[in-house]
């Protein structure tokens, strides 16, 4: 009796969680820091990372069959003050120049052939903010559980209001191609806000 | 040497319960955790993890599979080996599996108490598997605590 009653209980909150948050084929996430749309069957997970000098709030988004991800990471006032001073860094430009160099560094690591290919530069429009992007290939970069080495594909998105916020799309180069619509969707409904 | 057994003769019967009941709570969370996981993907709405009231509901629905079953589980032997003083004893095979569980956490990182959730991961679960350890060993000798009243 209790363990049907306990299993009431969690159906009738999972049902009415599925009927507040869905929008079709997609779920409205509301964090304190963005609104976004993303697909049904993505994992999603957030966390926070408070300390002394800054707080840095994080999303990631997964799809389960494919190997790609997003995220999503924001760097309140403080934080973003010791990341600027610390990285010796003036603008959302030269952060995306910082972060692609770092993850070309960590590829080599792992793999000392792989090449970087700069595909595209560029502005575009999130959320009503002005973002820097750039897409980037590592050939090489990618490299799976069997040890295969795939090209690993980047769109690396970063603006800064008072707050450093930086958006990617990042996988294996087939894959990314097939996340990349949802990505745009994403893109388009996200919405900052800021309740901290 | 003379070890005396048939004096540990309870305590063992309680051990071995709480080792019933932890192993029930490790097979019963994993299936249950598996199967949720299937079932949301399989109706097309895994994204559903990620919000808050989600996951207390997953919370509540592994008291259900997974806490009160084990502690059934482990009471049910209890309750059939020990026949006396069992509104005491009954809590002992709970405290042993559950606690095995912690310990058995602790190297994924569960031992940090800054980040631990009490009520909803220990109190809540700790509840449900003694719940669930004197309905076991209740139902398998529901008579032997009662006083009989011819006696008196």
């Amino acid at each position: 009796m209790a363990i049907l009653s306990l299993g009431v209980i969690s159906y009738v909150i999972i049902y009415s969680a599925l009927n507040t948050h869905a929008r079709g084929d997609y779920f409205k996430l509301e964090t304190e820091y963005v609104e976004l749309d993303f697909p049904r069957n993505w994992v999603a997970m957030t966390w926070k990372d408070l300390n002394r000098s800054g707080n840095r709030y994080g999303l990631i988004l997964t799809p389960m069959d494919l190997r790609a991800s997003i995220f999503l990471m924001i760097y309140d006032e403080n934080a973003t003050k010791v990341y600027l001073k610390q990285n010796n860094i003036y603008d959302a430009f030269s952060s995306i120049t910082f972060e692609v160099e770092r993850i070309y560094n960590w590829s080599l690591e792992k793999n000392r052939d792989a090449k970087l290919d700069f595909v595209k530069n560029g502005t575009l429009n999130v959320s009503n903010h002005q973002a820097n992007f750039t897409m980037f290939t590592i050939e090489g970069g990618y490299i799976d559980e069997n040890q295969q080495r795939y090209n690993w594909t980047w769109m690396y998105i970063s603006w800064i209001d008072d707050k450093l916020w930086q958006i990617a799309l990042q996988g294996e180069e087939a894959d990314w191609n097939k996340a990349y619509d949802n990505f745009n969707y994403l893109l388009n409904s996200t919405e900052t806000r800021w309740k901290k | 040497m003379n070890l005396h057994l048939p004096r540990f003769g309870k305590e063992i019967h309680i051990v071995i319960g709480g080792a019933i009941c932890f192993l029930a709570i490790n097979v019963f969370l994993s299936t249950s955790q598996v199967a949720i996981r299937f079932l949301l993907f399989r109706f097309n709405c895994l994204g559903l993890l990620v919000f808050s009231e989600v996951t207390t509901a997953l919370s509540i629905l592994m008291l259900a599979t997974a806490y009160l079953p084990s502690g059934f589980c482990g009471g049910l032997y209890t309750g059939y080996k020990i026949k006396e003083n069992l509104r005491i004893i009954l809590i002992f095979p709970a405290l042993i599996g559950f606690a095995g569980l912690l310990i058995l956490r602790i190297p994924s990182g569960y031992g940090d108490l800054s980040n631990l959730n009490i009520v909803g991961e220990i109190f809540m679960p700790l509840s449900a598997s003694i719940a669930g350890s004197y309905v076991g060993g209740y139902t398998i000798s529901p008579k032997e605590e009662k006083t009989d009243p011819e006696k008196k």
